[in-house]
């Protein structure tokens, strides 16, 4: 059995909903022993984000928390308690890194702020994750996952021209930031390994989604071009939404024959260039017209076997039941209370050509308590139940 | 200063955006990239975009987009691997690499004997990187795809959109920004084996999984038996109140969240309407008919009279959730970003011209190792002969051998046919296929921009150009 990429390392998760907890996610997928620690009484506040099954009347498992959580530990610590605080430092001693994704400052007034941290762990890396960075004059905006999707520049580019733009669903912005502040924490960690020196990392979750929009800053700064919002080259099939591309490194005729649009490859005006400019729009209205013959399936087919560049638009349960991922035996499984049963995402990556699955489990709040206490801090029993007892954990 | 990844090497094969943008986050670092090309048909990201739309010359040097993608990477060499020279280099370089980065669909370098399993076979420690839409094995995985095909396959579009409406997709090729993170820091976390254990390691990345795990809460919903909502516009679980309004300006817009009463009462007296807060209680549960609607009418008439700007400062300054819905030019102009230091000026390759462009820069700062401007994206072949004869030992014999033959070269097949142009195409008010439609002209980008980043900014070297501008500045006024 080969090791996984990340075994051996500690991970401290302060995180509570998206951003930071799905740094500390990938790696706890790649290896890395991560306990998540929670607020006593109730914890990561994903717990009661939902959504909930309907069976599940007493909101026992929540979905988002359970995607975000599965398989890390989870531990109690009310680090504003002064035991509690000492719990964290001697948590923290265990650790490399370190990810919380609190208001800034938030960790500071409790005496964890950065300074005290490399004081006490030199090597440690500490990555904070915020909306807008921990410097700066909207450093203390507050936020949601819609308002930063807006100012991050995200919803500009979905919805149509005319109307108001859209929030992408899901916790796009936050996990992209948690993405993001998962790769830079082991450039980090790598020149802690060398060096012996930790570092604070600092990542906006508007600066994370930001960074990634290589063309539309092209557009503006070599021409004063903003783009338009608006859905281009989605045609309808007899069952759904398809989109099919032209690759210049093949002939367009053979694009047009495979999407039985021959008038593309008769008249001159519907093939490149005027096809992608002048006489686009027909171009569309045309394959919109004659992709409706045949099924999304059928069209992707066709596509995979003449290497054109295309999808289907699928709903969640078409991705649930999708061919692919059944033959690839992609899904991991969710054990819930009651032995409930779910399909859990894999991880998106291979490693060595197999990939790890995981027996998905959620860790209620405070489960790991007595084994990460006793075991791993060493913590007598009696101390366990005084800070038990005094509201520290 | 050294960077914290100094001493990393990385053979960079990627093409286009998710394969080739990882190299650049690490090169940020320091980390040293070698960028392969098919110098025969370079990277299709060559061809955008360019300066007032119009590819010229040289124009696979030319574009924007390269510039931004390829800066901090050290060399560049164009090879074609069907050619044994070409081969030979690129296993070569392999070896004396770290990471190897590829993008192309699977079974392409395979079919070469340039394979992971071909070059992990002479360099067992050797990290071998490769990302597609759909990942080596299974009925799809030969199926050519892009970041915005993988979109609508993973279930996103599906629920993107406005309420009760068609479900759509975005402008972005969305997967593609989300893959990037994760192929960098699947790089590091192979390194970190590899020092630990002496490993090395094959990973292979599936764009379509990746983006299934973006909206994996959904899919957990959806596989515990909630049922899910089709595209609900701009909700904002679990805020009871959420939406976006219409500004004072061209296509200005305001983003409000309300997730408690708190923040509904002081939000009814930010817009002047406190009567609000005592008829209706969002936070409360299901709103009587109608109410929703006169509550975005009231926010509405507040809204319309004021810009971006001004809402989201008093918003603010009352502590309610809200955010502008910021294109490119309110990014690279917000003075949040500019205290951050977030953008840089980064020139092109003084033989290309162009000038510095201001572009993301660090994704992340680091405190002691911070993500550092080094140099200018390389030209096409730029390092042929540096790093076939300095770095791979090719003798100058075998050298000229490999350029008369072809197997490394600097000159596209394509060099004389250009790409459409972008923008202009656009400017007469077409949708264009390929490329997005533009909602604005604006005449005074090189003005505010160079405001902004001073006159490092834009190409003063063209004094045409700089005349034309110029004039835009006085309409401007």
């Amino acid at each position: 059995m080969a090791d996984n990429l990340l075994d051996g390392l500690t991970v401290l998760d302060l995180g509570v909903m998206g951003a930071g907890p799905y740094c500390a996610k990938l790696m706890a997928d790649a290896g890395a022993e991560v306990i998540h620690v929670e607020r006593p009484g109730t914890g990561d506040p994903s717990r009661a984000l939902g959504p909930f099954a309907p069976a599940d009347r007493e909101h026992r498992l929540s979905a988002t928390h359970a995607f975000l959580n599965a398989n890390k530990r989870s531990v109690t610590v009310d680090f504003t308690h002064p035991d509690g605080a000492a719990v964290l430092w001697d948590l923290i001693d265990r650790a490399d890194i370190l990810v919380e994704n609190f208001r800034p400052g938030t960790l500071a007034r409790h005496g964890v702020g950065a300074e005290q941290l490399l004081a006490r762990r030199p090597a440690l890396v500490q990555v904070s994750i915020t909306n807008y960075g921990v410097s700066g004059p909207y450093r203390d905006y507050a936020a949601t996952e819609l308002t930063l999707q807006a100012m991050a520049g995200l919803l500009d580019g979905n919805g149509e021209q005319d109307r108001e733009p859209l929030r992408y669903p899901g916790l796009i912005a936050q996990c992209m930031a948690g993405a993001n502040a998962s790769y830079a924490a082991l450039v980090a960690l790598r020149h802690a390994r060398r060096t012996g020196k930790g570092q604070a990392v600092d990542v906006s979750i508007q600066e994370s989604v930001a960074s990634t929009f290589y063309s539309l800053y092209a557009d503006y700064e070599y021409a004063g071009a903003l783009q338009a919002r608006g859905q281009k080259d989605l045609y309808h099939t007899a069952d759904g939404l398809f989109m099919a591309r032209w690759q210049n490194s093949r002939p367009w005729e053979e694009f047009a024959l495979a999407l039985d649009a021959p008038e593309l490859a008769i008249d001159p005006a519907l093939g490149p260039p005027l096809a992608l400019t002048q006489n686009a729009r027909q171009v569309a209205d045309i394959l919109d017209e004659r992709l409706r013959s045949a099924t999304r399936r059928e069209w992707f087919a066709r596509t995979r076997e003449l290497s054109i560049t295309a999808g289907m638009l699928q709903t969640l349960d078409e991705v649930l039941g999708c061919e692919h991922l059944a033959a690839r035996r992609w899904w991991d499984t969710l054990t819930g209370p009651a032995g409930v049963k779910a399909p859990f995402p894999g991880l998106p990556y291979t490693v060595d050509g197999a990939q790890r699955h995981i027996d998905r489990r959620v860790p209620d709040l405070g489960a790991d308590n007595d084994d990460v206490y006793g075991g791993l801090l060493g913590y007598a029993p009696e101390r366990i139940s005084a800070l038990r007892a005094t509201g520290a954990i | 200063m050294d960077g914290a990844l100094q001493g990393v090497r990385i053979l960079d094969n990627g093409i286009v955006q998710a394969g080739t943008f990882p190299a650049r986050l690490l090169a940020d670092f320091g980390a040293e990239i070698v960028r392969v090309e098919n110098y025969r048909r370079p990277d299709i990201a060559r061809n955008y975009v360019f300066r007032d739309g119009m590819p010229e010359g040289r124009y696979w040097e030319r574009g924007g987009t390269y510039h931004e993608q390829h800066r901090n990477k050290s060399h560049c060499i164009g090879l074609d691997v069907a050619r044994p020279e070409g081969r030979e280099a690129f296993l070569r370089l392999s070896m004396v690499s770290d990471v190897v980065l590829d993008s192309h669909p699977p079974g392409v370098l395979d079919g070469l004997g340039l394979g992971h399993a071909d070059l992990r076979q002479l360099k067992p420690d050797l990290i071998v990187v490769t990302t597609s839409g759909y990942g080596h094995g299974g009925p799809y995985s030969s199926a050519r795809s892009f970041g915005m095909m993988t979109e609508l396959m993973c279930g996103l579009s599906s629920i993107n959109g406005y309420p009760s409406e068609e479900p759509r997709r975005g402008t972005l090729p969305f997967t593609d920004h989300e893959t990037v993170y994760h192929i960098a820091f699947l790089i590091l976390a192979a390194l970190e084996r590899r020092d630990r254990t002496g490993q090395g390691a094959w990973i292979d990345l599936s764009q379509y999984e990746v983006g299934i795990n973006m909206l994996g809460d959904a899919y957990v919903a959806r596989g515990l038996g909630a049922e899910m909502p089709g595209p609900s516009g701009n909700a904002d679980p679990p805020h009871a109140l959420a939406g976006c309004y219409r500004c004072r300006g061209s296509d200005a817009w305001i983003t409000i969240s309300v997730g408690d009463r708190r923040a509904w009462a002081a939000l009814t007296g930010v817009i002047g309407r406190p009567e609000l807060a005592e008829r209706f209680d969002p936070c409360g549960g299901p709103l009587a008919d109608g109410a929703r609607e006169e509550i975005d009418r009231a926010i509405m008439a507040w809204a319309a009279e004021r810009t971006p700007a001004e809402c989201l400062t008093e918003l603010q300054a009352h502590g309610i959730a809200s955010g502008a819905a910021n294109d490119v030019r309110d990014l690279l102009l917000d003075p949040h970003l500019k205290e951050r230091g977030y953008f840089w000026l980064v020139e092109h390759h003084p033989e290309q011209g162009g000038g510095g462009r201001a572009w993301p820069g660090a994704s992340a700062q680091l405190s002691l190792t911070p993500a550092m401007l080094r140099r200018h994206a390389p030209l096409l072949g730029e390092h042929n002969r540096a790093v076939l004869g300095d770095l791979l030992g090719f003798s100058d014999t075998e050298y000229e051998a490999a350029e008369a033959s072809g197997g490394v070269g600097t000159e596209p097949l394509a060099a004389a046919v250009l790409p459409p142009g972008r923008p202009t195409a656009d400017r007469l008010g077409i949708s264009g296929w390929g490329f997005g439609r533009i909602k604005e002209f604006d005449p005074a980008y090189t003005e505010r921009l160079t405001e902004r980043f001073g006159v490092g900014f834009g190409d003063h070297a063209q004094s045409t150009h700089e005349e034309a501008e110029s004039g835009h500045g006085e309409v401007d006024g």
